[in-house]
């Protein structure tokens, strides 16, 4: 069953740019979605319709079948089951200490204490920063931060996680580090969306993307299907993965090393070279 | 993070007092402040002052420096007051003529400005034991139980987080823009000025539309629902109540004892 599927989704922001132009979209439970997209192209607005920041011009969002409606009772359910990440941490982080805010969500649910802690330590162990539960978000770095800033939404355990570009500001190690945990996640049911540009690295981790331009959806497809298409990827001002364009450069050359497309990874591009060589 | 290790705020949340009970560490400080308040002579603040600082420096282990520094703003203007108080709130006959205006020391106004001096350095002194071996965040739990409305410590928890994300994006525009040369003269001064304060003014509006946004999708309704640190009045033990009141009554004591012996006649005779 679809989690959540957006249909014809319109959003024009007061002043009458149009932010999203008609988007369907849709995710099944247990999924892990990237949408790839450059600067401006709408994914953040986008992702504030899913858990009701925003609502629609026209169009409307489904979260698990149901018709999201924006009363308070409507919006507060929907945002235990949508849990958003933002993308600059210190726009969420707010409160004194990790603990307490890693426990703000848990605590508007009107769970009872006990159970609050437990969901906050579970949330901070599988992020890795349990260490850190009584600091203060302004002693944290940049890529703690972005944990710390997870397990808040972990700890409302939502059904559906949508992570507005996890990776953004953090050195390469933090970066694939974040991934590899929300691959975990994943692994472990939680559906993950994620909001990116960063085309080395979406390759590795999700098969399924959604490339957004100027508020349209452009193509949907698995990461093969989207970077062998040379004229997408030049409209919507993203670049193949480095990889990929060492494998083009040798085909400009006339070697072809793989009939079925350029490969995406390093592991991939590992495998087709050592049967080659 | 280095421009935060010489902080008040690391120091509060890295000192080996700590993790003592809240509660108990805010009675002793304000039971001090308060009887400190009905001294008549400067002896009894004064050792309070003592005892305050010998427990922040060696029992918090609190640098000195950053104790002296801390403490230099309000005995400063104690140090001011004394000057006034002598010169020209006393009543009665000069012990020291200044030679113009007929201004002059009176002894009353000696007695009163030196008792202020060390009621300031006893009163601050212990409520800087509260102020640096506590953490901000703990304090507002403790507000809760005072049943404090939560409007006003909805905003402190806000203005605490925020104060620092606000002073990093001053010093950022501030940095920005003396590299292309802002600040170079008066006028540009004036003008650079102006403009960072109302960059900062608009930053401060949009941070608050994203931090409402973000608070929203996880269920604000419009207040901040904190979990408590699960600390108790009732964690305190009976050692420790003991030792705390054992140490007041003795200040009253000395207090009584001390009565009002000050500076002039007994240090200064005239």
């Amino acid at each position: 069953m679809a989690i959540l599927e957006t249909k014809d989704l319109v959003y024009n922001y007061p002043d009458g740019t149009n932010a999203l132009r008609g988007i369907n979209f849709k995710i099944e439970e247990g999924q892990m979605v990237s949408i790839l997209g450059p600067n401006g192209a709408g994914k953040s607005t986008l992702f504030l319709h899913f858990n009701g920041i925003h609502e629609p011009t026209s169009g409307s969002i489904e979260i698990e079948g149901e018709t999201l409606k924006y009363d308070k009772q409507s919006l507060l359910k929907a945002r235990q089951k949508v849990g958003i990440v933002f993308q600059n941490p210190d726009d969420q982080l707010f409160a004194p200490t990790v603990f307490e805010d890693v426990a703000f969500g848990p605590m508007n649910m009107g769970l009872d204490q006990d159970e609050v802690e437990r969901r906050t330590r579970d949330a901070l162990e599988k992020v890795g920063m349990s260490e850190v539960a009584n600091k203060a978000p302004h002693h944290l770095s940049g890529g703690q931060k972005k944990r710390v800033s997870i397990a808040g939404i972990l700890s409302m355990e939502p059904k559906l996680m949508v992570l507005d570009e996890p990776t953004s500001g953090l050195d390469p190690n933090g970066a694939s580090s974040i991934m590899q945990l929300l691959y975990d996640l994943n692994k472990e049911g939680m559906t993950i969306i994620i909001s990116t540009h960063d085309v080395d690295l979406v390759p590795l981790y999700s098969d399924n993307i959604h490339v957004l331009r100027l508020g349209q959806i452009l193509k949907s497809g698995n990461c093969k299907e989207i970077f062998s298409d040379r004229n997408l990827i030049e409209k919507a001002n993203l670049r193949l993965p480095w990889i990929a364009q060492l494998f083009e450069k040798l085909e400009g050359d006339g070697i072809t090393i793989d009939q079925t497309g350029y490969p995406l990874t390093v592991g991939q591009a590992y495998d087709v070279l050592k049967d080659k060589l | 993070m280095s421009i935060f290790e010489d902080s008040l705020d690391h120091y509060a949340a890295n000192n080996k007092l700590t993790d003592h009970n809240i509660y108990y560490k805010i009675i002793f400080s304000i039971v001090t402040l308060i009887i400190n308040l009905f001294a008549n002579s400067p002896i009894v603040p004064f050792f309070i002052f003592v005892i305050c600082s010998a427990l922040i420096i060696w029992r918090a282990g609190i640098p000195a420096k950053f104790y002296a520094t801390f403490m230099s703003v309000p005995t400063g203007f104690a140090i001011i007051t004394v000057i006034f108080m002598a010169f020209f709130f006393g009543t009665g006959q000069h012990i020291w003529n200044l030679g113009i205006f007929g201004w002059g020391i009176t002894a009353d106004g000696l007695n009163r400005g030196i008792l202020i001096l060390f009621k300031v350095l006893g009163g601050v002194s212990s409520l800087a034991f509260l102020i640096l071996t506590t953490p901000v965040n703990r304090v507002f739990t403790v507000f809760n139980d005072l049943h404090i409305p939560p409007e006003f410590t909805d905003l402190a928890i806000l203005m605490y987080r925020y104060i620092f994300l606000f002073l990093d994006v001053v010093s950022t525009m501030y940095n920005s823009q003396k590299t292309r040369l802002g600040y170079n003269s008066y006028m540009s001064w004036m003008h650079c000025l102006a403009q960072l304060a109302g960059q900062v003014f608009i930053r401060t509006w949009e941070q608050g539309e994203i931090s409402y946004k973000a608070l929203a999708s996880r269920g604000y309704n419009g207040r901040l629902n904190m979990i408590g640190t699960g600390e108790s009045i009732h964690d305190i033990s009976l050692k420790e109540w003991v030792l705390l009141i054992v140490f007041e009554i003795l200040v009253i004591y000395f207090i009584y004892v001390t009565g009002s012996i000050n500076v002039v006649p007994y240090l200064i005779p005239v």
